[in-house]
């Protein structure tokens, strides 16, 4: 499977989807016109990774700078497509990289994290 | 009698409330996403982190908003203003009569909510919603309000059958 980054700039992440890694990388800021059509690429990529290739285990790195609320419900999505396979059996864990003193995306995270049932933890970065 | 208070947009601020950014006429993605950028950088020295990204959740909804709903009739204005206890985010722009309808609802809606029922709605909003035509979520007055826990103020001027004139006023206390 091919691996593939979409990079980003001052209005959309950047997004690393590494098969050989089991790794998805999203970074940076979002606030793209329409996060749907930004990110229809990154869920055609999940849906070959697990379903085409029969991958067992990702994760997912996510490190935003800041976010609207659009793409708080793209992110949500992606989140609730990881619960979905992980529901199929798939070993997938969500790492939420903060900088320490950063409450509100320590908060963002937490209320992610409410809504949905997925391997998880926090992790503070410099 | 000093007069402690200035009438910007309709609204009275404090006289000492200095403009962080402002950009004025045509607004769009890009020319938006430069202020926001601006306001971050000018914001590093003067809030901790989570407050600074707070704030910027504020700005970046107002400018979604205006960049979504605008009727391409410049001038529409957008500014920060900055007192030593608060920050003052000011929107103006023309906009069908059908959406600011629906914007009003919302506002007198939300401006009902305290912090819990605002954080209730928002989840479930977030879960149950879906993204529009335009890429929105629907979800920008309300997160706007919860992030400033304060009212948000508006004034409306009808211009003609078809558009009036809108000025939103989002306030957050940083001391």
């Amino acid at each position: 499977m091919e691996n593939k980054i979409i990079e980003g700039d001052e209005m959309h992440p950047t997004v690393n989807l590494n098969a050989d890694n089991k790794l998805m990388q999203i970074t940076g800021i979002s606030r793209p016109e329409n996060p749907k059509v930004y990110f229809s690429s990154t869920f055609e990529w999940i849906r070959n990774y697990f379903d085409e290739f029969n991958h067992q285990e990702l994760t997912v790195e996510m490190t935003l700078e800041y976010f609207n609320t659009a793409s708080s419900k793209i992110l949500l999505d992606i989140l609730e497509l990881m619960e979905a396979y992980t529901e199929k059996g798939k070993n997938i864990h969500i790492i939420w990289c903060y900088e320490e003193d950063d409450d509100e995306l320590l908060e963002a995270g937490e209320e992610f994290f409410d809504l949905v049932e997925v391997s998880h933890e926090y992790k503070i970065i410099d | 009698m000093v007069n402690e208070k200035v009438n910007i947009g309709n609204f009275l601020l404090p006289r000492d409330a200095h403009q962080l950014v402002s950009m004025r006429g045509e607004i769009d993605w890009k020319n938006t996403s430069n202020v926001i950028l601006e306001l971050n950088q000018k914001l590093k020295d003067l809030l901790p982190t989570g407050l600074r990204k707070k704030v910027l959740k504020i700005a970046t909804e107002m400018l979604d908003n205006l960049v979504k709903y605008n009727v391409n009739q410049p001038p529409d204005v957008f500014m920060v203003l900055h007192t030593k206890e608060r920050l003052y985010f000011l929107s103006q722009n023309l906009i069908k009569n059908p959406d600011l309808l629906i914007t009003l609802e919302k506002i007198l809606w939300v401006n009902e909510l305290d912090i819990d029922d605002m954080k209730a709605e928002y989840s479930s909003q977030l879960k149950g919603g879906t993204i529009s035509e335009l890429g929105g979520a629907g979800l920008g007055i309300l997160e706007m309000a919860r992030k400033s826990n304060q009212p948000i103020q508006f004034n409306v001027e009808t211009r003609d059958k078809k558009t009036s004139f809108i000025t939103l006023l989002v306030n957050i206390t940083i001391d």
